[in-house]
């Protein structure tokens, strides 16, 4: 039992959201607004063994949903979607009580993962990134955020485009940007 | 198939990424652009002919006739910018018809009702300035800016609503 339990599962992406928020600053930077953009199409699958938690998920650039189109279209074309049209997030997490590898009923694990996000040619690590999983008898949910900069991710904070240098001043980006998930695994495979 | 050693080893590969989500929601991208651009078009005309009309109402506020380059100017790009709103407002409410109707925000609702009211904005403006024309009263012409800036004032709020 103790041995079957310790075998790798294998969890897939089956649904939630990944989000990001940031604040834009409208009329030369008088007039503050928030911006969220979510995607619900992520990708991937982690795998659960002995007590890591390892993963890569797949967030396709061109999906995120601002309710602006044009800021979702000028957004993707600023990470360059046709040439990289995911970033890559893999996961790390240490520690995963092997009580709850064995236990067949609901259980919720707080521990502190480490991800690696990558978008267009520039990775960053992320480390201790609290993270709460929800392990049920065939399912993960993963819930996390982290707080980083645009500038920390290889990108220009993004300003209204085709209006040259004016763009700025139109609505411009802080450099901040909020990232969180809340994603939702079902068991595939269970392999030696 | 993943297995452990595939994700191990980095063989796996992602399927190939799904259609952007503008090209699933949006209008076709001629008539996207032909309303962008055609918006842009009306809020210049609209800046210049608030240029055109204050220099034309000084000089009636001064006992003087405005020189005729100014008043024609305005009376054809008045035109010109009460016809492309109306052209505008019509291609726009076709672009929201064209959206798939889960997609339509509340946003897109309040653009095309503001662009409405500034249509028709444009046109009481054109017909004020008819009238005032052809019974001249500086009264009329009062009335006549007094529309006029209220439908620049509801174009600057459509498109500002649709920046947002």
């Amino acid at each position: 039992m103790i041995l079957f339990a310790l075998l790798a599962q294998v969890f897939r992406v089956a649904g939630g959201t990944v989000t990001y928020e940031a604040v834009a600053r409208s009329a030369a930077g008088l007039i503050p607004h928030e911006i969220r953009g979510e995607n619900r199409d992520v990708r991937g699958e982690v795998v659960l063994q002995d007590t890591t938690l390892v993963g890569t998920l797949y967030v396709p650039v061109a999906r995120f949903s601002s309710g602006n189109l044009q800021r979702d279209r000028d957004v993707a074309e600023l990470l360059a979607y046709r040439t990289h049209p995911y970033i890559v997030v893999t996961v790390k997490g240490s520690a995963f009580p092997v009580h709850s590898l064995l236990e067949r009923k609901k259980d919720t694990v707080n521990l502190p993962v480490q991800l690696t996000l990558t978008v267009r040619d520039c990775t960053k690590l992320f480390t201790e990134v609290p993270a709460e999983v929800i392990r049920d008898t065939d399912t993960l949910e993963a819930h996390l955020a982290l707080s980083t900069r645009f500038t920390d991710l290889g990108v220009e904070p993004p300003k209204v485009k085709g209006l040259g240098v004016f763009g700025g001043l139109v609505s411009r980006a802080e450099d901040r940007l909020k990232l969180s998930g809340r994603l939702r695994f079902v068991k595939e495979v269970e392999t030696p | 198939m993943i297995t452990l050693w595939s994700l191990v080893l980095g063989l796996y590969t992602p399927p190939p990424p799904p259609t952007p989500l503008w090209e699933e929601v949006q209008p076709g991208e001629v008539t996207y652009r032909m309303h962008r651009w055609m918006g842009y078009g009306i809020l210049t005309g609209s800046i210049v002919q608030l240029g055109l009309g204050w220099m034309a109402l000084s000089a009636y506020e001064r006992g003087d006739l405005p020189p005729d380059g100014v008043r024609i100017t305005h009376r054809v790009l008045g035109y010109t910018v009460g016809s492309l709103a109306v052209a505008n407002a019509v291609l726009g409410t076709w672009n929201l018809l064209s959206i798939k109707s889960g997609q339509r925000r509340r946003k897109h609702y309040l653009h095309a009702t503001l662009s409405w009211l500034a249509t028709g904005g444009y046109v009481l403006a054109g017909i004020l300035a008819y009238q005032a024309r052809t019974r001249p009263d500086f009264d009329r012409y009062r009335i006549h800016r007094n529309a006029a800036l209220t439908a620049v004032g509801a174009t600057v709020l459509t498109v500002g609503v649709i920046i947002w």
